[in-house]
């Protein structure tokens, strides 16, 4: 029986070995989900412009963390190996307890991205309770949706947008994506948040919504964001000022910078070890295939067109630039207070 | 006669798959995600390749259960309950003519109903909210007294120990839940993990000892002669066969219901509705009614898991995210009204899981033998390498030596619950609505006014239990708790029930 056994387990270990390649993208995220399917569509068109084999591993786990540890603390020590990211990772650098750290790493590329608000048609944001689902990380949106439904505050204190979320926001916490729609399909929820390819899908056309505001883009060139070329006069900032007559300001709106920035301008990224010899090669092959018709077509379909960054120091310093003491113990608190998230203040990014 | 020959590959590779114990449709996907690029030129052409998978796979999974004894996927589990005893006793050419008459008949009508009525099915979906939602996970969860063994305290291990499996991982405030300290656990424990532990290995191990000579039991008489028999009972039975397919049927629509639940929502429900009759055989020991009252539900349940999926692009099952992620790499615009308007997007549909499905049953009425040669394979060749299969399928989680881990404490617990008769099936189903029910009650609390900043009884005061427990304002959540708290009141006080399937 010892025999047979170990004749089983023999097979295993081959088949296991047999799915390693050469270039291995690993993903943080099950097969299916919005990262995994970009992680494919990456690997396929790469393979062409790299000239070798490129797989996918998954690696899921809570808020797609341990994969990226996983990354940090091993993979990529091998010369091969290609990190794939998304924006929910930024967020959870600032935020949760984790081993990964971007200055380690190299960037090959990473798509400067935006994120689609809606809301009930008609609702006003200066009266009535609203209703918004969340999932299991912070989320910059219903921190602008507060801002704008509260607007300004007296010192515009975290503590006083707090209390203004408490009276006039239902937050429900744990509501995966696809829940996210149905429930503002039923009216169970007043808002809805969608990457911009999938709110042109899902969305556009369809009555009883409204496009409420986007996050617009970085300029890197500036330092600054700028409206989203997709979505012309949605920008939140000027969104606000329309509503009320001033420019967003105070502790909220710097907590909302920090982490947008640092989730959209990284919502899908590439990343090798510092020092590795095949970075130059793997960042050629990815310039390559931003440039190739075909494959940005692909790519594109998935994420909608947006421009590619690929000088990562420069991404870097930028959202380097938005750390501060009080940015990140604001967001920290609006985390835990807002909606009921564990996190923690981290002084070691101020370094 | 490209969409003819592509629906004959998807068919064979979908019944190929469905026969690998364990490996079902979403396996079966994942491995042809990279085909996708074949048929950018003809997206169609790829749909209709999909969906003969689906198809095909869904019912392949069911002749493997009732084969072999373990579950040719999560959906097919309540198909080993009545069908693996009745191949133990020879009437393997009878329970395989249950499933492919079954099979055959619910996923026809059923996807007939499904994609030629798609765009007036939106309606329904919309009915569900928070409460509603909850309520149905209450009903699902009341059922697991169905599948629970006689002995009281035996069930109620299985059931805790069930629910508890499906907490691990973490609140639905990020917060670690019974993961004891191991990061892995975060991610909760996944279906296949649970399955290969609680079914898979045991099983072969258990063949092992008893030095099995081959994994498929032999069958008494003339193969043919049983089959028709098999046809017999569907039909003398057709009410029940209905019923499973229409219990899958709405079970598939419902956002990450899915899986085991519809199986076993099926499978509670007809022996529910054969209390106090005389049977031929008792439900858990082979009893052909049991295997066709549930045997429908996974091909209806499959098919109507692609309605929330087409309609709002909500996957109402794993398989149903992998079909929405390969119709996106085709650059179909899932959830469009534009797409509910595409003709061909919907006769695809049909035409490859319609043709999957008979073209399935054909293979299996006229291919048997070679199925069965298959499975004559000596056992240890057989049980090696369904092990390295299983094993396979675990690694492909993150590949890392936790995997393995796992997969060997729930074999070891799967080992000690089929030794002192503890219910598996228990374990599943309370696996299976554990999480969700977590879930949705506590959204149902916060939007009927729980506020989890406040601590203590302040948070619970001021939530409107009036307005939730209103019938004009939520009549499915009041109808779905009070025929929870029947099914449970009634499968608790009544001592003859149970499965004694363990």
């Amino acid at each position: 029986m010892i025999k047979k056994l170990l004749l089983g387990a023999v097979a295993s270990i081959f088949m296991v070995s047999s799915a390693l390649a050469d270039y291995t993208l690993i993903v943080p995220q099950a097969p299916g989900k919005g990262t995994s399917v970009w992680g494919e569509i990456i690997a396929k068109n790469l393979e062409k412009f790299i000239g070798e084999p490129v797989v996918v591993r998954h690696i899921p786990g809570a808020r797609d963390i341990p994969g990226f540890n996983k990354f940090h603390k091993s993979l990529r020590f091998d010369d091969k190996t290609i990190m794939v990211a998304h924006g929910g990772n930024g967020v959870s650098y600032l935020l949760d307890k984790i081993d990964y750290n971007y200055f380690d790493y190299e960037l090959m590329g990473s798509m400067n991205n935006d994120i689609v608000l809606g809301k009930q048609a008609g609702k006003d944001e200066k009266s009535g309770t609203w209703t918004i689902a969340g999932g299991s990380g912070f989320e910059p949106d219903a921190a602008a949706a507060a801002m704008l439904v509260c607007g300004p505050q007296g010192n515009n204190t975290i503590d006083e947008y707090l209390a203004c979320w408490r009276e006039r926001f239902v937050w429900v916490n744990g509501v995966s994506g696809g829940e996210k729609r149905l429930g503002f399909k039923n009216g169970e929820f007043d808002v809805a948040r969608e990457s911009p390819a999938a709110w042109k899908r899902f969305y556009t056309g369809i009555p009883g919504n409204e496009l409420w505001f986007t996050h617009g883009i970085l300029d890197l060139e500036n330092n600054v964001q700028i409206a989203d070329p997709n979505f012309p006069n949605t920008q939140f900032e000027d969104v606000y000022e329309k509503l009320w007559g001033e420019a967003p300001k105070g502790d909220l709106y710097n907590a909302y910078k920090l982490t947008r920035n640092w989730r959209d301008a990284i919502q899908k990224s590439l990343w090798v070890n510092k020092g590795n010899p095949n970075a130059a090669k793997v960042k050629a092959a990815v310039t390559a295939m931003i440039n190739d018709p075909v494959a940005s077509k692909e790519i594109y379909a998935k994420t909608g067109v947006y421009p590619w960054i690929q000088d990562g120091p420069a991404l870097l310093k930028a959202l380097k630039s938005l750390i501060t003491e009080k940015a990140l113990k604001d967001a920290v608190k609006w985390n835990q207070e807002a909606y009921g998230f564990p996190s923690i203040y981290k002084p070691e990014l101020l370094k | 006669m490209d969409y003819v020959i592509w629906a004959l590959i998807g068919t064979m590779y979908g019944m190929l798959v469905g026969i690998i114990p364990i490996a079902g449709v979403t396996t079966a996907l994942i491995t042809v995600f990279s085909m996708g690029t074949y048929f950018m030129a003809d997206p169609y052409l790829g749909l209709v390749f999909l969906t003969a998978i689906v198809a095909s796979c869904a019912s392949a999974d069911s002749y493997t259960s009732i084969l072999t004894g373990i579950p040719g996927a999560s959906t097919t589990a309540a198909c080993v309950i009545d069908g693996y005893p009745m191949a133990k006793k020879g009437q393997a050419a009878r329970a395989m003519g249950i499933a492919i008459t079954d099979s055959t008949f619910n996923g026809v009508i059923f996807a007939a109903l499904t994609f030629f009525l798609l765009p007036y099915y939106g309606k329904i979906i919309v009915l569900f909210g928070r409460p509603e939602f909850l309520g149905f996970m209450m009903m699902a969860l009341a059922c697991v007294g169905f599948v629970a063994s006689k002995n009281v305290f035996l069930s109620i291990i299985a059931i805790i120990f069930g629910l508890a499996v499906g907490m691990v991982g973490e609140t639905v405030t990020s917060k670690p839940r019974l993961t004891f300290g191991w990061e892995y656990l975060q991610n909760g424990i996944g279906m296949v993990v649970l399955l290969s532990g609680l079914f898979g290995v045991p099983e072969l191990l258990d063949g092992f000892r008893r030095k099995l000579k081959s994994a498929a039991p032999p069958m008494d008489g003339n193969y043919f002669d049983g089959l028709r028999e098999g046809f017999g009972d569907c039909k003398k039975n057709w009410r029940d066969m209905a019923r499973g397919g229409l219990i899958g049927f709405v079970t598939g629509l419902l956002p990450g219901v899915g899986g085991a639940v519809g199986d076993f929502l099926a499978y509670g429900a007809t022996k529910a509705a054969h209390k106090g009759k005389n049977q031929e055989v008792p439900f858990g020991e082979g009893n052909p009614v049991g295997l066709l009252g549930c045997e429908g539900a996974n091909n209806a349940q499959k098919v109507s898991s692609m309605i929330p999926a087409c309609l709002f692009g909500i996957p109402a099952a794993p398989f149903a995210a992998m079909v929405m992620a390969i119709c996106m790499y085709f650059g179909m615009e899932i959830g469009t009204p534009d797409l509910l308007q595409d003709l061909n997007f919907t006769n695809s549909l049909a035409f490859g899981y319609i043709f999957g499905t008979i073209g399935v049953a054909l293979l299996s009425i006229f291919c048997y033998k070679y199925i069965l040669k298959v499975l004559e394979v000596p056992f240890w060749i057989y049980a090696a390498f369904i092990l390295a299969v299983i094993v396979y399928a675990n690694m492909q989680y993150t590949g890392g030596w936790e995997d393995l881990a796992l997969l060997t404490i729930l074999s070891a617990i799967g080992c000690v619950c089929k030794y002192f008769n503890i219910s598996r099936p228990a374990i599943l189903v309370a696996y299976v609505v554990a999480f969700k029910i977590d879930q949705y009650f506590w959204g149902t609390l916060q939007l009927y006014g729980y506020k989890q900043w406040k601590a203590g009884y302040a948070a619970w005061a001021d939530i409107r239990w009036l307005d939730l427990f209103n019938i004009y304002n939520h009549p499915i959540f009041v109808i779905c708790i009070v025929i929870a708290v029947g099914i449970f009141i009634n499968s608790v006080i009544r001592k003859d029930k149970g499965i004694d399937y363990t």
